[in-house]
């Protein structure tokens, strides 16, 4: 219940957000949606230290910033909520180190998907 | 009794990755977490406040404030509200202050002692929902109460390194932050603790001993050793020269690393930091060297060591490190 209303959060923000920009919207779950439940927690762990070794850290917006700690704190950082959020988040602090983060872990397939977008500029309009 | 272990952080980064890293700090089995409050950072209790909602049961605390730069009676305000926040898991960590700091914004640094006793007396007056009328030689209250109530008797840990203040910790403080991390300055630090306790009648219990250190962890000991030194560069250029001598450090070796630090050429003052330099101010080193230099320190009477800045090269490895490697070493 708690989780759901997380992503609900989540997704509004991401809408408002995106919206109010003129920006485009792209569906991070769908990304999520391909990533096989044995990499949930390494990725998440991974995605965390992305976010927390990031030197851009102005660039984090406080909602999605919050949204992960309660993901963290409610031990659902490794959920499919939990991931959409971060890896929203360090897409937008880091996202060369995302995609080697994805790299890492054979993940290739989602990198491909993640540059793609990046390109395309689906993603960088989200919630900049 | 178990060790316990605490963590320190300095909020020059934002409330989220402070919080992040209290989340991880929570789940690898520390007990305390200390925030330390500087004027040129982020402020402590906004921090400890952030913390606070994203926590569930490590303790938290200003490690430390001071009495000068905010009156006593709002220091407990603030530490009563944060109680609200986090019920029966906040302490207050108070010391005399830093000369340098303070003199950057202009405040005297008058009897420290008698102004860390006092803040002590009315912090614990105002929390225990007393009307304060206090004539101290530092502080003077004319009328002062609560409109709301703290439902918990607040501990105080009082930040000492010199000897009277020491003593005076041991004698009227729940709990010391010993400000070192060399097994002999922590040794002496502990007997005049105790004898303080002594004077006042406490059972060792009675008051949490912490060694508050400079610490740097990780499984390569030259990544722990880079990440070490700068923080040791300012502990070493802000000494007095009878504790550089102590540990055998030329006062002159330090006013040239000053001198750089000042002139912001960190390359030089930290390419100047020796291996007695960190030896003498810091903890580093994989997780095997420091447990057996926490475990000396629990020797001589220790019942809680600090993981203090920088912690290690990688905040977040490091953490994972010390609840996976060295905190179950000292679970009995």
């Amino acid at each position: 219940m708690a989780a759901f209303s997380i992503r609900q959060q989540l997704f509004k923000y991401h809408k408002v957000i995106a919206l109010s920009q003129g920006g485009t919207f792209t569906d991070y779950s769908k990304l999520v949606e391909t990533i096989p439940a044995e990499k949930w927690a390494p990725l998440s762990e991974q995605l965390i230290g992305v976010i927390l070794g990031a030197k851009n850290d102005q660039k984090m917006p406080n909602a999605l910033a919050n949204i992960i700690l309660l993901h963290m704190k409610n031990g659902t950082a490794s959920s499919k909520a939990g991931l959409l959020a971060l890896l929203e988040a360090a897409v937008l602090l880091d996202a060369e180190k995302t995609v080697a983060a994805l790299g890492e872990l054979q993940m290739l397939k989602l990198a491909e998907k993640l540059v793609q977008q990046m390109y395309d500029g689906g993603l960088t309009k989200n919630a900049t | 009794m178990p060790l316990k272990f605490g963590i320190e952080f300095v909020p020059k980064e934002p409330y989220w990755k402070i919080a992040a890293y209290a989340i991880q700090a929570e789940k690898n089995g520390f007990n305390n977490l200390w925030i330390t409050d500087h004027f040129g950072n982020r402020n402590v209790y906004v921090t400890l406040a952030a913390v606070a909602v994203y926590t569930n049961k490590i303790t938290l605390g200003t490690g430390v404030t001071n009495p000068w730069l905010v009156n006593p009676v709002i220091t407990a305000q603030a530490i009563g509200s944060l109680d609200e926040l986090a019920p029966g898991r906040v302490v207050l960590g108070i010391g005399a202050g830093d000369k340098t700091t303070l003199e950057a914004v202009g405040v005297e640094m008058g009897k420290p002692l008698a102004a860390v006793k006092e803040t002590i007396e009315i912090f614990r007056k105002m929390t225990a929902g007393e009307t304060v009328a206090y004539q101290g030689e530092v502080f003077k209250i004319a009328s002062a109460k609560f409109n709301f109530t703290i439902n918990h008797r607040i501990p105080v840990y009082v930040g000492a390194q010199g000897p009277k203040m020491l003593e005076m910790a041991g004698k009227i403080g729940d709990g010391v932050l010993i400000n070192a991390s060399h097994p002999s300055d922590v040794e002496y630090a502990v007997k005049t603790i105790n004898e303080g306790m002594k004077q006042a009648g406490k059972k060792p219990s009675d008051v949490d001993i912490t060694a508050y250190t400079s610490f740097s962890v990780n499984e390569d000991m030259k990544k722990a050793l880079k990440a070490a030194s700068p923080v040791v560069a300012f502990i070493v250029a802000g000494s007095p020269a009878s504790v550089l001598e102590k540990h055998g450090i030329s006062p002159a070796k330090a006013n040239e690393i000053g001198a750089a630090l000042k002139a912001g050429d960190f390359g030089k003052a930290i390419g100047a930091v020796t291996p007695e330099m960190i030896n003498a101010f810091s903890i580093c080193g994989t997780p095997d060297m420091c447990i057996a230099h926490i475990a000396e320190l629990r020797k001589i009477g220790i019942s809680q060591f600090v993981v203090g800045s920088p912690v290690g090269p990688n905040v977040k490895t490091a953490i994972d490190l010390i609840g996976n490697k060295i905190i179950p070493q000292f679970k009995d």
